[in-house]
């Protein structure tokens, strides 16, 4: 990242924000004096997303990823931390201040067929949220709608069909118009493209890098997608077990990443170019519970590089280089341990 | 590839009668399996790889679907075997993997009982040797502490684990032929990769051949050693996995990788494929790809798009496959 997106005030900014789950608690558990069952989905997570960039977010199954876009928009409680947009801490917003931070901040999901109503045509779904965020005035909603569709590339006449009449490609695209019908500058998007076609993936990660472009957009890019993260984003955010393992400069995390995990992942991917496949894999074993996270650093089961200070001390995030946070024992001394790591 | 295949697909077609008229899912596939290959089959949604695949052990009910042509395994033809035969074949000498274990695993009977009971049908192990033989195949497909694990039920395993069981399960009769449809769609990125690895041993451990349908050419890319690229219920390209990386000559091979991202460097934006793959319902004649194509001419519509031969063991259904480098 270079010196000027550090320099100015991050567009959002999430400082140690935390969300805990509590599974069970009930007297007799605590009778018996157990601690509340806990699922941590996301522990002390810090992350600044400068204007007009897109930040990825990337991890497995239950790496706590999707909780913390799910923060960013309010949509859960942070249990601890501080979420600031644009300077102002979202936290501290009354209900209807909260209304109009969803104006600002605005969501793609996976599946838009789960998220549009089935029996509303896309003119009525569109011109309801208009409504609902009183954006434009009544007599200007159609022409909206209209604009909008063409901003994501979809013909004005289309306004008239149902959800059911679209391909799925088309569908994330309503899905788009409707996020940018308030005016955003923040949009979470969380696995946006996971469920489509690579062709009309494509068409789509286009049309989101193109709205980018023009209206300026800032995106935190949640997938679990290598590949789509490395072309999309400029800066990448590693997840494993609700804590934010490495954070790098895209180019720096794919060419030379530092965290054993991310290395593992990175191997891990299958990629269109013939070579045979390893003997073994990249990473043994199944993720840990989360509920029952190890002690330490949660990755040090599994990995090839554990230390004994592993298994007791969770590594404090480390700045290695300009832009580039690691969490891990190997980069404690400063120098030697980190080229030989970096082979693993 | 020298010998005679194990399996050997001509002409395969398979359609489903709908209100709207009749849906060619399979269109004239033809392709050969040779002994100890993983030979994939990649296409996208509604390209008619799947059913391919469940056609050619008659997986798919009938009515609605109609499938005819002819399956070559061990003699014969298994394309209208009577139901009694083909439950002799399936599962014994050719078994299937699908893409959601869960829902192919019985969650009241534990794991051990499930790859016990595909033994009993196709073996004369009694109840205690079918025991031992399950618990040996969970160690080889993985599971730790297998010997514990056999009581278990399906809900107590992930979901790697879950697809281990299902291949213990596939393999209990060490069959010739395993057919895997998206074996590791569903599953994260890490236990893909073990499960890959995993199924390329054991290929070689069994001495079977693999069929591996997926819609992830990077999967296809690292597991086999041929190919055929699927779209609109046809093959449009066959060939070597090296070559049909390097050296496509099909435009929907082309357009396929180019829309892939994290491969091409420097350009901000991808190249993805213009428009939607076609109706299946009664297709016009021609090049299925026509409507998308970059290099068309009119003669694509009329041609009655065959497969070419384009190099050695290189098959293109295209007219202007000579042309493709200039996209590539």
């Amino acid at each position: 990242m270079n010196d000027v997106a550090t320099a100015e005030r991050p567009l959002l900014e999430a400082r140690g924000v935390s969300k805990h789950f509590v599974l069970a608690d009930n007297l007799l558990r605590r009778m018996r004096g157990l601690e509340p069952e806990t699922l941590k989905a996301v522990d002390d997570v810090s992350l600044s997303i400068h204007r007009g960039e897109t930040v990825g977010l990337v991890g497995e199954s239950g790496c706590g990823k999707s909780t913390f876009g799910r923060l960013l928009l309010r949509l859960y409680e942070p249990t601890s931390g501080e979420i600031y947009h644009n300077g102002v801490n979202i936290l501290s917003h009354d209900a209807r201040a909260t209304r109009e931070l969803r104006t600002r901040i605005q969501v793609i999901f996976q599946d838009p067929y789960s998220s549009l109503n089935p029996s509303m045509t896309v003119r009525q779904a569109l011109e309801e949220v208009l409504a609902v965020h009183k954006v434009c005035p009544p007599g200007e909603r159609g022409a909206r709608v209209g604009e909008l569709l063409e901003m994501v590339g979809l013909a004005p006449e289309m306004a008239e069909r149902k959800p059911h009449q679209f391909s799925g490609g088309q569908r994330q695209r309503i899905g788009i118009a409707r996020a940018l019908a308030v005016g955003p500058d923040f949009i979470v998007s969380d696995e946006a493209v996971s469920a489509l076609d690579v062709s009309v993936q494509a068409q789509i990660l286009n049309l989101m890098m193109r709205l980018q472009d023009d209206l300026g957009l800032t995106y935190l890019f949640i997938s679990h997608n290598l590949a789509v993260v490395q072309h999309i984003s400029r800066r990448v955010a590693v997840m494993y077990l609700g804590r934010i393992v490495e954070l790098a400069p895209t180019a720096d995390l794919f060419s030379e990443p530092l965290h054993p995990y991310t290395q593992a992942l990175l191997r891990a991917v299958p990629k269109p170019v013939a070579r045979r496949k390893a003997a073994t894999p990249a990473l043994e074993g199944d993720p840990p519970n989360p509920v029952n996270r190890p002690p330490g650093c949660h990755f040090h089961p599994r990995c090839p590089h554990a230390m004994p200070i592993c298994a007791t001390e969770y590594p404090a995030p480390r700045a290695v280089a300009p832009g580039r946070l690691v969490a891990c024992h190997l980069y404690d001394q400063p120098e030697p341990a980190v080229k030989t790591a970096g082979q693993g | 590839m020298t010998g005679e295949p194990l399996l050997s697909v001509r002409d395969l077609r398979t359609f489903f009668v709908t209100d709207r008229g009749v849906l060619r899912a399979v269109d004239g596939v033809s392709f050969d399996l040779y002994a100890g290959e993983t030979f994939g089959i990649v296409g996208e949604s509604g390209s008619g790889k799947s059913v391919t695949c469940r056609s050619l052990i008659g997986l798919l009910p009938s009515p609605p679907a109609h499938t005819t042509g002819t399956v070559r395994f061990g003699g014969r033809n298994l394309v209208g075997l009577p139901m009694s035969e083909m439950q002799k074949v399936r599962g014994a000498q050719i078994s299937m993997i699908f893409q959601d274990p869960m829902s192919s695993l019985n969650p009241v009977m534990s794991v051990g009982d499930q790859i016990a009971e595909a033994m009993e049908a196709h073996t004369s192990l009694n109840r205690a040797e079918r025991r031992k033989a399950a618990i040996e195949l969970m160690r080889s497909v993985g599971i730790p502490l297998a010997g514990r694990r056999a009581g278990a039920y399906p809900h107590e395993f992930s979901g790697g684990m879950r697809q281990r069981v299902l291949i213990a399960i596939a393999l209990a009769c060490r069959p010739k032929i395993l057919l895997a449809d998206e074996p590791t769609t569903a599953l994260d990125v890490t236990i893909q990769d073990q499960i890959l690895s995993l199924l390329l041993s054991l290929r070689d451990e069994f001495g079977m051949s693999i069929i591996l349908v997926s819609h992830d050419l990077g999967v296809i890319a690292e597991t086999c050693t041929r190919v055929a690229v699927m779209y609109g219920g046809q093959i449009v390209e066959m060939t070597d996995t090296e070559t049909l990386l390097t050296h496509p000559r099909h435009p929907y091979t082309v357009g396929l990788l180019r829309s892939l991202p994290g491969t091409e460097t420097g350009s901000r934006y991808l190249t993805p494929i213009p428009g939607a793959p076609p109706s299946l319902i009664d297709p016009p004649p021609g090049c299925r790809f026509y409507e998308r194509c970059s290099l068309r001419t009119d003669q694509c519509r009329d041609w009655p798009a065959e497969l070419l031969t384009v190099g050695q063991n290189h098959l293109a259904r295209c007219l202007r496959h000579e042309h493709v480098e200039e996209i590539a």
